[in-house]
């Protein structure tokens, strides 16, 4: 594993940071951690729960059937639901796996890796708008600015690796709530998510607009220059961090696109992702992507499956769930088979989750699509420290509502942040008179998901 | 003796206040929430260092400390450190020059006066204001609606500081300004329009949410945070949901601000769930342009219903025509497409006589009309005489907008029809021009579906799905299909050959079909050609009087509104709702309650007055933190129970006294920090810095890095620019929200900020928080910058603007290498640093060419410590 500067290993630790403490500097947890980073996939738009890993027989059964509309919040006073009728599911669900997860047919390559998974068939969220919940999702805010999850994993716990940034946000499109998504906020913008555009260039300024022989050509007399200055003017620790930072900014232009650059990786590899060699886009590259950032280092990866257009969002009609699913199907399959082949899930974890669920009733039972529906719905989790082949809480029968062992986004938050070795409630920092956290005043451990 | 016990009694509490804990600080003893007094100038033991008062307060602790101050600065070091310090730019070669040979003993307060008097000083000293009031040009809710009017109060800013509006006055403005203006009917009219932008510092609270009417109560809870932090240093906000033990502002407290602005009327700047741009206050409120207001509207409303009521002749004239459309048709042939799928046809040997009809009819599939979007071809060619043919994409694919019916290529005027075929026949009505903004995407539809459209273009078009070159399309309706006939102008035998085929690839496909509808049709297509005609008239006159609109400039900003009390938030959830708490001021600041409208003059007049406790310690702070690089208390924002101490308290005190009496002068507060000798000490690492021994580095910001570099290139435009390119049609959602990064070569405060996503020059060099108050930036130093030097084009851009003028400048190496130094470091070049550049130059242009190493070595020069850091 690459854990230090390319090009002066030794000065690593004193690397990066403006101050004279290193901002990224490796930090000690609050004890000892299962998980050391994070794959966190997020499908944006709201994946049906109904459709996916959250069988409920009875709602095949009572297709047609009205229910009573409570006080849902996607359709207070909406025109045409004024009465509501329960919808089936359109796939078959089948029982995988030792532990006999009942997946349906959208996810049959997932349904593969069942055993080594813990889902959260309880989830529930605190916005039924896709902006909001998004943001909930990441910050653990439904409405203002705050860190996102991975810069406060990266204030947290530093980075293993100087020549790649902390957090690392690989998403083709923008996501609902822009940058806020992994925006650092108050915390300092050291631990920002930096944003991969799957492409030939992922990473801005990072390919040289002159030949390498020039670069160094021009990197010696910058180096001479500030040596000069340095020399004049007493010392100052800002210019010798900055003239450390030159020679980290020329190894980064290697191990970035050295990063994203999978011609090395076998056949059989790109197989396992569904990937075409030398397709640089797609769900399965941003998968194969994760993989070689976590052998590189990198604390804290969040895959983004699309952004707010194109995306699970099925309104109009649940089919749309089979475009993509495909698209995503298979590279999931990959990355957690991947890493297990690696020995990097023992101490990788694996985060599979979308914004919220999807109704199981529409304004007729004959309506093609699936409303937001934020009172349940399915997330999982994968890898270390995590319970294999588990299924936790459960919705009612039709799974309109969470009802057991019920798993806020809080808690979801509070959870991972404990496989890293994180207690939730003293990962604060100290902004506007008192201090912050990721769950504000919430957020429970979840246990039954923990090996 | 007394007076002699006063003085020790007085002695004894500040000892007991200063040793107590700051849990155990209430509001009576909090160093901050107590007016302060005059303080004793100190006396130091080296009289001869202290020039100011300042520099008395700040020795006395260097002394009692056991430090002796730093050298001075030398001229060059403090001509650059100055001017952006107060300009955000580098001196010029001339400035640096007529400085240093200037003897006089007030030289460099000459140069403080030419600077403070520039232009680019409000420019510079508007942008701090503008971080701590997180000026953003985007109103933040859920798709990020772009505010047209916004810059005019980011303008008003800048003016304010260059004009050196006093301080509690530009306080009253912000708050009040709609409300002054009224009151003052002397009024001129850039005066009262000036007010009015000024409570555009309120307006520009952020918004939340889908329905931004809806979340209100967030954005008031914004308004409260900001006013709290930027004007008192106090984080009011933290009282929303429930009173907390040490903190000096309880819920009612905050509710009772809450219903000063829950009683005031901000600007609404749209949003997706509540799309109408409202409550915009108009700058102009004269009478005589009000009535030509109201003349132009009432004629654009006869306008209009001329439109009415040729569109509504239009519509009877195509009733006719479905009439007779509806009778039984035959059916020549049907099929049916998947998603991705085409079928052609062909029929052969068809009979027809003049004026009967050929229909094309194109449905959605199982009620589904999302991506329905369908390419047409067909082409009728007459078997007996000449080869005449009728192809549609040759036919209306160039002029398809000049009507419904379409003529042919013969000429014949009523060949080629575009249906909305959910009444059997209709004509599709309403032409659009560039839909979507396409250039060539022109329409004819029903509003909102069917439609028929021709991508015009040699090229294909990104629009919902690409729309290949030079072709025809159709899309059905929710509840129906489209079509598209063809009016036969001959009797004879024609073969009908074409395809259907998917144009957007998702979906689930279209029906089809083609009938044929006997009679003659020609006559009844005349009256819908004329009726149409008179609808584009009608269009054409309206656009033309639009452009004649009596234009009242808007803010965005306050006005009064529904008066009322607030009901306490319960726990802050606005649904669960307690008492309602009386319009008052803060019980630390009086407590007085409200007995004029909202309430919100009262407010500015509470929190601009010299009795105030906070309000001039917090903006001098800012001051004094935005000149030294650190604030007489490390936590602008907040000068509450939870920030930090002042390191001197006395002269912070002294100072706001001296603020106060210079009639909130902030031009005259640089003046006095800016001459005392301690601004003017030369840079030092150390412990000396905390005291003010020595003066800090600092690093460019954002906004200096990027001026700097486009002011050296010579690219930089000067002039204030007003609004920003926004689109006119505001249609954004959370799935589509507005994003844009709009270039120019205006300063960097004139660049567009948006809330749901920063400019990726100001994320990297920590440039302002848009949604929430920066009371200082966080000045970072991290690899991905040094990236930015390296490989960023906007970067490499300005180098060669750079080298291009050393160039153009001068044949001479040595004049370029001495110009470049004079311009971007404020210094002349030494022996060795010619000698080193000129060596570089050889190598580098043997290796590429001259030019390139002249672009090169700039960029040297650009990312220099020395250039980007100030001593």
């Amino acid at each position: 594993m690459v854990t230090g500067s390319v090009i002066m290993p030794a000065l690593v630790d004193n690397l990066l940071g403006s101050d004279k403490e290193n901002l990224l500097s490796t930090r000690k947890t609050h004890f000892t951690p299962k998980a050391k980073r994070v794959i966190f996939m997020n499908m944006s738009g709201g994946v049906s729960h109904l459709d996916t890993f959250d069988h409920k027989p009875k709602l095949y059964k009572d297709h047609g059937k009205e229910i009573d509309k409570g006080d849902h919040p996607e359709i207070q006073n909406r025109p045409g639901y004024e009465r509501i009728y329960l919808k089936t599911p359109q796939w078959k669900f089948k029982q995988y796996g030792q532990c006999g997860k009942e997946v349906s047919s959208l996810f049959p390559e997932v349904a593969r890796c069942v055993d080594d998974i813990a889902f959260i068939n309880s989830m529930h969220t605190g916005h039924s708008n896709h902006y909001n919940a998004t943001l909930g999702m990441h910050t653990g805010s439904f409405t203002v600015t705050r860190p996102s999850i991975g810069a406060w994993v990266s204030y947290g716990l530093g980075t293993e690796n100087q020549n790649l940034p902390s957090f690392i946000v690989i998403a083709p499109q923008s996501p609902y709530a822009g940058g806020q998504v992994w925006g650092s906020d108050f915390l300092p913008g050291a631990h920002q998510g930096t944003r991969v555009i799957p492409s030939k260039n992922p990473v801005p300024n990072i390919s040289p607009l002159v030949p390498k022989n020039l670069q160094k050509l021009e990197l010696e007399a910058l180096r001479k220059r500030n040596q000069r200055h340095l020399d004049k003017n007493l010392g100052n620790q800002e210019w010798t961090t900055r003239m450390r930072a030159f020679e980290t900014a020329f190894g980064m232009q290697m191990a970035v696109p050295e990063a994203f650059d999978f011609s090395r990786e076998s056949d059989s590899t790109h197989h396992l992702y569904g990937l075409e060699r030398n397709q640089t886009d797609g769900f399965g590259w941003q998968c194969l992507a994760a993989r070689r950032l976590v052998e590189r280092g990198v604390r804290f990866i969040e895959l983004i499956h699309t952004g707010s257009s194109g995306n699970w969002d099925s309104h109009g009609n649940m089919m749309d769930h089979e475009r993509l699913a495909k698209q995503v199907d298979r590279p999931i399959y990959g990355l957690i088979t991947d890493l297990k082949l690696r020995g990097l899930l023992d101490d990788t974890l694996v985060v599979w989750t979308t914004e919220f669920g999807r109704t199981p009733f529409n304004s007729s039972a004959d309506h093609k699509g699936r409303e937001h529906h934020n009172w349940a719905f399915t997330t999982f989790l994968a890898g270390a420290g995590v319970k294999k082949g588990h299924t936790h809480g459960a919705t009612d029968e039709h799974g309109l509502r969470s009802v057991v062992d019920p798993v806020h986004t809080h808690d979801f938050h509070a959870t991972i942040l404990h496989l890293l070795g994180l207690n939730h409630e003293h990962l604060t920092y100290f902004h506007d008179g008192r201090d912050f956290r990721l769950t504000d005043v919430a957020g429970n451990v979840i246990h039954g998901v923990l090996a | 003796m007394i007076r002699a016990a006063i003085i020790l009694l007085f002695l004894y509490f500040t000892l007991i206040t200063s040793t107590k804990s700051e849990e155990n600080s209430t509001p009576k003893t909090h160093w901050s929430f107590v007016k302060p007094t005059e303080p004793a100038i100190p006396t130091v033991n080296n009289h001869n260092w202290p020039k100011t008062d300042i520099d008395r307060f700040l020795l006395a602790k260097m002394e009692a400390a056991g430090f002796s101050p730093n050298e001075m600065a030398n001229k060059r070091t403090l001509i650059r450190r100055a001017t952006y310090d107060l300009t955000g730019l580098p001196p010029t070669p001339t400035e640096i020059i007529s400085f240093i040979n200037d003897p006089s003993p007030n030289a460099f307060t000459k140069v403080i006066e030419r600077l403070l008097a520039s232009p680019r000083y409000g420019e510079r000293w508007g942008r701090h204001w503008l971080d701590v009031v997180r000026y953003a040009d985007t109103a933040g809710e859920n798709s990020d609606m772009p505010v047209d009017d916004a810059w005019r109060y980011r303008n008003y800013v800048i003016k304010a500081f260059n004009n050196d509006t006093p301080f509690n006055q530009f306080i009253r403005e912000q708050l009040a300004g709609d409300i002054i203006a009224k009151k003052d009917s002397d009024c001129s009219p850039d005066r009262y329009a000036d007010l009015i932008v000024a409570t555009g510092y309120l307006a520009i609270s952020r918004r939340h949410g889908h329905d931004a009417k809806k979340d209100h109560y967030l954005t008031i809870e914004d308004t409260i945070d900001t006013l709290g932090k930027s004007f008192l240093g106090l984080t009011i906000a933290c009282a929303r949901c429930h009173d907390h033990k040490y903190d000096p502002i309880s819920a009612r407290d905050y509710y009772g601000l809450y219903g000063i602005f829950a009683s005031s009327l901000y600007s609404f700047p749209g949003s997706e769930g509540n799309r109408p741009i409202t409550d915009l206050v108009p700058l102009n409120n004269s009478k005589e342009i009000k009535e030509r207001k109201k003349a132009w509207e009432e004629h654009k409303l006869k306008l209009e219903q001329e439109l009415k009521s040729a569109k509504h002749l239009l519509s009877t004239a195509s009733d006719e025509f479905a009439k007779m459309a509806s009778q039984p048709a035959t059916l020549i042939k049907d099929g049916e497409i998947n998603v991705g799928a085409q079928e052609a046809y062909l029929i052969e040997n068809l009979n027809v006589h003049k004026g009967d009809m050929i229909q094309l009819i194109v449905d959605a599939k199982d009620g589904d009309y999302g991506a329905d979007t369908t390419i047409i071809e067909m082409e009728m060619t007459e078997l007996r005489s000449k080869g005449l043919s009728w192809n549609i994409t040759d036919e209306v694919v160039d002029d398809f907008l000049s009507g419904n019916p379409h003529p042919d290529k013969m000429g014949n005027p009523y060949t080629w029809l575009f249906l909305d075929a959910r009444q059997p026949g209709k004509l599709l009505e309403i032409p659009v021009k560039d839909n979507e903004g396409h250039i060539g995407n022109n329409v004819w539809r029903t509003n909102p579906l069917p439609s028929a459209f021709v991508n015009a273009n040699n090229t294909p078009i990104k629009a919902w799905t690409t729309l290949p070159p030079k072709t025809f399309f159709v899309h059905p309706a929710a509840d129906g299909p489209v079509g598209v006939g063809w009016t036969s102008p001959i009797n004879g035998s024609i073969n009908i050959q074409g395809l259907v085929k998917d144009g957007h690839k998702y979906g689930n496909g279209v029906s089809w079909k083609l009938i044929h509808l006997k009679g003659n049709f020609l006559p009844l297509l005349a009256k819908p050609k004329k009726a149409l005609a008179a609808v584009q008239v009608a269009e054409k006159r309206i656009i033309e009087w639009t452009k004649k609109e009596i234009k009242i400039a808007h803010a965005y900003g306050v006005t009064e509104g529904k008066l009322i009390n607030e009901k306490m938030h319960l726990r802050g959830n606005p649904k669960d709702l307690g008492e309602p708490i009386p319009r008052k001021n803060l019980d630390l600041l009086g407590g007085q309650s409200v007995t004029d409208g909202s309430g919100r003059l009262q407010l500015a007049e509470w929190i601009s007055s010299a009795k105030n406790p906070l309000t001039a310690r917090v903006i001098v702070n800012r001051v004094w933190l935005n000149h030294f690089g650190r604030g007489l208390v490390t936590t602008p924002n907040d000068f509450g129970t939870q920030g930090q101490k002042p390191t001197h308290t006395a002269l912070l005190d002294w100072l706001s006294l001296q603020f106060i009496k210079n009639n909130w002068s902030i031009k005259e507060l640089h003046r006095m920090i800016m001459n005392s000798k301690a601004y003017q000490i030369a840079c030092k690492e150390g412990p000396e810095q905390k005291l003010y021994g020595a003066f800090k580095s600092r690093r460019l910001s954002a906004e200096e890095l990027r001026d700097t570099l486009l002011s050296l290139g010579q690219k930089i435009d000067y002039s204030t620019p007003s609004g920003h390119p926004f689109p006119a049609a505001k249609n954004y959602t959370q799935h589509t929200p507005f994003r844009a990064n709009y270039n120019h070569y205006y300063r960097s405060v004139f660049l567009m900020a948006q809330r749901i996503q920063r400019r990726p020059l100001m994320a990297l060099f920590d440039g302002a928080d848009t949604n929430a108050s920066t009371g200082q930036r966080r000045l970072s130093n991290v690899p991905t910058q040094a990236l930015y030097f390296l490989n960023n084009e906007f970067l490499h851009a300005q180098a060669a603007a750079f080298a291009k003028r050393l160039t153009q400048h001068s044949i001479d190496i040595n004049n370029r290498i001495h110009l470049a130094h004079e311009l971007a470091l404020g210094r002349a070049a030494s022996e060795k640093e010619i000698e080193q550049a000129g060596k570089f130059i050889q190598t580098y242009t043997l290796a590429a060419d001259e030019p390139q190493a002249w672009n090169a070595w700039c960029r040297v020069l650009l990312s220099s410590n020395e250039f980007l850091f100030l001593n």
